[in-house]
């Protein structure tokens, strides 16, 4: 069987392409190339919206992200959250991390925990974990209005009303920046936080998968939501703003290779198209 | 008892929570009887679980005990379920392990399908005349450019270029889709609320 | 718009949608092939809020079943939703009496796969699609990014599909990857078109309308604020 025949059914053609795919991620991420890492304007915003929250303010931090997503968006997550705790030691700022859409959030919330330095700090007295709170929408709504009405206890079964940073923490009011990791719809928080957080000035940054981006922009635009993080290329610029390369530096070549493949197939695919349908066939010569 | 099964009574166990919901966006009055709607729905969608469990044992003891095809997966499936049902209450380390160390990796090798699949789209899509996909594909080659990390290193105008179908074409569409998915949205909520809509009802 | 319909003085009439033609033939198909079909309503469930796309989706999952019963074609849905359980089983058995074909109906069609559990989803799909190929495979409702993998799976092996989601980022694998695709609220229409109730259209009449009526609000903000004069879009603001 000629390389043709092989490669004119379907299923090899599959094969073909993911064995490409396959090498092309594999291959940066055990050989680094070290490509540059750009910045985008919507990266250096949301740095700048956590940067400006004042002191002693409230950061909310929500991660709806799950184990799939984790990879694409693990970067960001963790750069944020790395932003969120140098603004708890030097300008005393209070953490409030929740998830509320499934229970793998909770889990890779202490995930990104992990990957901070914790000395010096107190639970409940700078950061407070409330874990996972069935209830995506309804959760999101509720805490604008009533925080320890929706988180009666914490992660570790404490009563929110006895934890000391939750004290004069109440509703939307009480918040200086909202902050939610996502890997679905992310119209969800701009629906129910959007419009309270407009009025009182609260930043609004989500950082999401890219393709979920697009739906984003008309949100941008009209200011509903203050920043985003475009998934791995934000990630990776996030870090590099607070000076901490991490798995999104490591992960930028692959992105780099798998796209050029992306540009690769679709530009080969429509050249040998035009190329078939322009050449005639030998029988209509004859 | 035949009453409770006259569809009134199912369009009203619809209808009463939605105008409780409706009415408190709009007011705010009836904030404490919309936490309870939400409360019981959550209950509810426990409890569904259950019926969920049950569909997925019957389906599989079937498979097992006639002997049908890929019946060793029912084995592992079920040993799965249970096992990790069980460590939950009894064994949390073994739980924790099983979540972060083999939901988590197999969860991520699944979403790379998505992956995969994207780059099959990208094929099975080009070669083609339809007006409206060779579109789709000069905009998914704009936004691949635009994407790429080292963009600037091939040509500078992909950001330019990517940046304005980013905020000119794409925000104008996506606003013209959110619009009309609203509208459609409200119109088979004021549909279902009239009891017009009948299809969630089964049969 | 309902009550004009509902009372009989205009009854809308929708425009042909392919995929509508296409279902009967789909489905005939299916039976000369001696294949089963796969119905998929996504991820969404009927207590979320892409409540109104399954709701949507149900409506012509129903005609589905009907002619699954008339022309004898099994079909298999895998459910991710489990209170979608006792509502797809009574439509697919209703079907299949409806179909004349009772007998055929068995509760191994439906198939709980996980509660949300969409990789769990995703998994079981591909393993149907690739052992079973299917006549066709139709995926209609709340689409998130198992579309790519239901799609692609079903183009591998070659089903013919027919799909729609309202759901915006899911587009593009809807009209690369599938033959009868359903774009935005195409799927509503389809949905009110296939019931034929006076209401359902006379509700899609009077969407069409408001949109009507936005797009003309927004090209008279847009002029009035390219002439300087912001009081308008503060009102509609209000």
């Amino acid at each position: 069987m000629s390389f043709k025949e092989w490669f004119s059914r379907r299923e090899n053609q599959d094969r073909t392409i993911f064995v490409l795919y396959l090498i092309l991620i594999a291959y940066p991420m055990l050989k680094p190339m070290g490509l540059p890492i750009p910045i985008e304007e919507p990266t250096i915003k949301s740095f700048e919206l956590l940067e400006n929250v004042p002191e002693g303010g409230v950061i909310v931090l929500v991660s709806d992200e799950g184990f799939p997503s984790w990879a694409e968006l693990g970067a960001g997550e963790i750069a944020v959250y790395r932003h969120a705790f140098k603004k708890v030691r030097e300008d005393g700022c209070k953490i409030i991390c929740l998830t509320c859409y499934e229970i793998a959030g909770k889990i890779l919330t202490e995930r990104s925990i992990s990957q901070v330095d914790l000395t010096g700090l107190t639970y409940g007295e700078e950061w407070v974990q409330l874990g996972y709170i069935p209830g995506y929408e309804a959760v999101l709504s509720a805490m604008t209005d009533d925080l320890k009405g929706i988180a009666p206890v914490d992660q570790f079964g404490t009563p929110t009303k006895d934890i000391p940073i939750l004290k004069d923490i109440n509703n939307i009011d009480d918040y200086d920046y909202l902050y939610a990791c996502t890997y679905t719809a992310m119209d969800v928080y701009i629906r129910q936080w959007g419009e309270k957080a407009l009025v009182r000035g609260i930043p609004i940054v989500i950082n999401m998968l890219s393709g979920t981006v697009p739906l984003a922009m008309p949100y941008y635009r009209a200011g509903t939501m203050t920043a985003y993080l475009n998934s791995i290329t934000a990630g990776a610029g996030y870090e590099k703003l607070i000076g901490r390369p991490g798995m999104g530096a490591a992960l930028m070549d692959a992105q780099s290779t798998a796209h050029l493949l992306g540009i690769g197939v679709i530009i080969v695919a429509q050249v040998a198209f035009v190329i078939k349908l322009t050449t005639k066939p030998k029988e209509e010569k004859e | 008892m035949s009453w409770l099964r006259r569809r009134e009574v199912c369009i009203a166990l619809y209808v009463i929570p939605a105008l409780i919901i409706l009415i408190n966006h709009f007011t705010g009055q009836l904030s404490a009887a919309q936490s309870e709607v939400i409360l019981w729905a959550s209950i509810i969608a426990t409890f569904a679980i259950f019926l969920g469990v049950i569909n997925m044992f019957q389906h599989h003891i079937t498979v097992l005990t006639r002997k049908r095809s890929r019946w060793p997966y029912s084995i592992i499936l079920l040993a799965a379920f249970i096992s990790t049902f069980i460590f939950n209450y009894i064994y949390p380390t073994g739980y924790d392990y099983i979540i972060n160390n083999l939901l988590s990796s197999l969860q991520m090798a699944l979403l790379a399908y998505v992956g995969f699949y994207s780059y099959t789209l990208f094929f099975r899509a080009s070669g083609t005349k339809n007006p409206h996909v060779l579109m789709l594909l000069v905009a998914m080659l704009l936004g691949l450019f635009y994407n790429l990390p080292m963009r600037d290193a091939i040509w500078t105008g992909w950001a330019t270029i990517g940046t304005w179908v980013k905020d000119v074409p794409n925000t104008g569409g996506m606003n013209a889709l959110l619009i009309g998915v609203a509208l459609g949205t409200i119109t088979l909520f004021v549909r279902t609320i009239l009891g017009y809509e009948e299809s969630y009802l089964g049969g | 718009m309902i009550d004009r319909a509902r009372r009989g003085i205009e009854v809308p009439k929708v425009r042909k949608l392919a995929a509508l033609q296409a279902l009967r033939e789909v489905v005939g198909r299916a039976a000369e092939q001696n294949k089963s079909i796969h119905i998929s309503t996504g991820i969404g469930g009927l207590s979320d809020e892409w409540a109104p796309m399954t709701i949507a989706a149900m409506a012509i999952f129903r005609r589905v079943t009907e002619y699954a019963g008339e022309f004898g074609v099994p079909i298999k849905y895998y459910c991710i939703r489990a209170h979608m359980i006792p509502a797809m089983e009574d439509m697919i058995q209703s079907g299949y009496v409806k179909g004349g074909r009772p007998e055929m109906y068995s509760s191994d069609m439906i198939e709980f796969v996980g509660d949300g559990q969409q990789r769990a989803y995703m998994a079981a799909v591909m393993g149907y699609l690739s052992k079973e190929r299917p006549a066709a495979n139709i995926m209609l409702g709340a689409g998130f990014y198992e579309t790519y993998i239901v799609l692609g799976a079903g183009a591998v092996v070659g089903c013919l599909q027919i799909a729609g989601t309202p759901r915006l980022y899911y587009q593009a694998p809807i009209v690369a990857l599938s033959d009868y695709p359903l774009i935005g609220q195409e799927l509503y229409a389809a949905a009110a078109e296939i019931t034929g109730n006076p209401p359902d259209l006379g509700s899609l009449a009077g969407q069409d309308y408001s949109i009507l009526i936005c797009l003309i609000l927004m090209i008279v903000t847009a002029l009035l604020a390219t002439a300087g004069t912001t009081l308008w879009s503060k009102l509609l603001a209000w």
